[in-house]
């Protein structure tokens, strides 16, 4: 990557930016109440957590505190998330309207504008939210904190973000071939409710899916895990193999797709 | 009533075109269902009951949730709004039909399409997670579950066409969608079952019409209510029909007036 690129992303970033908030303030009482509604969500899954623990002392040995810390690192985790993988929703509906040659044609890597073309600034603010749950329950658990559990927790959120974008792309690419698949992000988004739960509660076959295959507790149980000292040996050696796989075959896929794409104006030289 | 049934029927046509999105719809439902049952069926491996209420009933209530999104359900709310902000609804006022019948009735096509195609995902579901228990269900209260459902259309469709209404005053109401989502969700019984809830959250969703559209009727079904609360209930959800058409018979008439006066 040289300066030259560099400085393209940034000027990209700037403007994308400055765009998406004039948007944002243009209606004003909307942007009120869509902000009013994203706080109000994360009631939804604290709520959850009352209801549990008005019937049990523990679930799979977290106590409340404890599962109020996987929701929120898992709730902040999707918002850190969040304009990215609503960014890449709009991939498959660019390959069935043919419009992916305007995104392939500039003189940027497609994925600046398909990741970054606009930012949400009520998803920036809403994460004061769990950043807040998580000051609150801070003196009621105990937190492994060291150098090694900081660079353990990095790493582990740079192979969410990873996973969840090579993931999307791979399953959005799929409209090159198969029609809309801008339904996965609502999969997704249901999907990423698995993250609010511990590690340990998901086993057998499912546990082989959500922790190894389709590794979607990265986004809350696996750095919760990770702060509580309580991930298993072998947890993040599977994961990285997992986020591995997914590039490779995204990268394959996404390939594949571009060469068999023919946008909504490719007449193959037969009109002419 | 010819030209209802033309409209739906060209909407049935487009959801079988499209059948791959309206499939990858009903999956995500089953997802969403299973999910929320998820934590429920976890606490099973360990123990049957949940206080009074078996644990088997209560993955069933999210499974049977997600069914009554396609009887109850229908998001025609974006449909009509499309239609007034697009300046199209000029083109309906004239018509020989009710101006919004093309959103709302096209709605109910997609749910016919999505009912078709989440039931086989339901009996997976089922199979795999609960196994097929003719006791998870009352039959002896199917009667008044049955008396339910035309209430619980009845006001989510309410909700729905007050909500797409909104933009006849409000340019964007994607604000106003998410809050109606919003408490849909804590006060409907669509986080957990009405009936394990904490008891200040019942207590206020009792009064308000979201538990009547999918948690009570829900709760009802698998035999989690008594006769008692269950008279409450339709009575309840009847008076929320009754106030709800007449508020959103109130916003017709004045949305229709400043469409007309002020123009598109």
């Amino acid at each position: 990557m040289n300066l030259s690129a560099i400085k393209k992303f940034v000027n990209y970033i700037k403007v994308a930016f400055k765009i998406s908030l004039l948007t944002e303030f243009t209606y004003l009482s909307n942007f009120v109440v869509n902000l009013l509604s994203e706080i109000m969500i994360s009631a939804y899954f604290l709520i959850f957590i009352e209801t549990i623990f008005l019937n049990f002392d523990e679930f799979f040995g977290y106590n409340r505190y404890e599962m109020i810390l996987i929701w929120a690192i898992a709730y902040l985790t999707s918002l850190m998330m969040s304009d990215i993988m609503q960014n890449l929703n709009s991939l498959p509906y660019e390959i069935m309207e043919g419009t992916l040659d305007r995104l392939l044609m500039k003189p940027i890597n497609i994925f600046i504008p398909l990741l970054f073309r606009r930012f949400r600034l009520i998803k920036s603010i809403t994460m004061i939210v769990p950043i807040a749950a998580i000051y609150l329950v801070l003196p009621y658990i105990e937190l492994h904190i060291n150098a090694e559990t900081i660079a353990l927790l990095v790493y582990t959120l740079i192979l969410m973000a990873l996973f969840l974008i090579t993931s999307s792309i791979f399953i959005y690419s799929l409209s090159f071939w198969f029609g809309q698949t801008g339904t996965y992000y609502w999969i997704y988004f249901s999907l990423s409710d698995i993250s609010h739960l511990p590690m340990n509660s998901i086993k057998g076959t499912m546990g082989a899916i959500f922790n190894k295959i389709y590794p979607i507790t990265l986004m809350g149980s696996v750095p919760a895990a990770i702060l509580l000292n309580r991930v298993p040996d072998d947890a993040i050696f599977y994961v990285t193999i997992a986020v591995i796989v997914w590039c490779f075959i995204t990268y394959f896929i996404w390939n594949l797709g571009l060469r068999s794409y023919t946008s909504a104006n490719a007449t193959g030289g037969m009109s002419e | 009533m010819n030209k209802y049934w033309q409209i739906f029927r060209i909407n049935i046509y487009h959801q079988f075109a499209d059948r791959a999105e309206s499939i990858l719809w009903a999956v995500e439902g089953g997802v969403g269902s299973f999910v929320g049952a998820l934590p429920w069926l976890l606490i099973g491996t360990q123990q049957d009951t949940v206080g009074d209420y078996s644990l088997r009933g209560v993955a069933m209530y999210y499974f049977i949730t997600y069914i009554m999104w396609y009887i109850s359900g229908g998001s025609f709310g974006w449909g009509v709004s499309n239609l007034i902000s697009g300046g199209n609804l000029s083109n309906y006022l004239t018509r020989p039909i009710f101006p919004f019948a093309n959103p709302i009735v096209g709605e109910q096509a997609w749910k016919l399409s999505g009912f078709i195609y989440s039931v086989p995902i339901l009996l997976l579901l089922i199979h795999f997670t609960v196994g097929f228990d003719i006791n998870l269900i009352d039959i002896n209260i199917l009667p008044y579950w049955i008396l339910f459902i035309p209430a619980t259309i009845l006001i989510f469709g309410s909700l729905e066409f007050i909500k797409g209404l909104m933009t006849f005053w409000l340019t964007k109401i994607t604000g106003i969608t998410a809050l109606n989502e919003v408490l849909n969700v804590i006060f409907g019984g669509i986080i957990a079952p009405i009936y394990l809830l904490p008891v200040w959250l019942q207590n206020i969703s009792t009064v308000l019409p979201f538990q009547y559209i999918f948690g009570f009727p829900t709760a009802v079904l698998i035999g989690e209510v008594t006769k008692s609360q269950i008279i409450n209930g339709l009575v309840i959800s009847y008076l929320w029909v009754i106030v709800l058409g007449i508020i959103t018979f109130g916003v017709y008439k004045l949305g229709i007036r400043k469409y007309e006066s002020v123009g598109n």
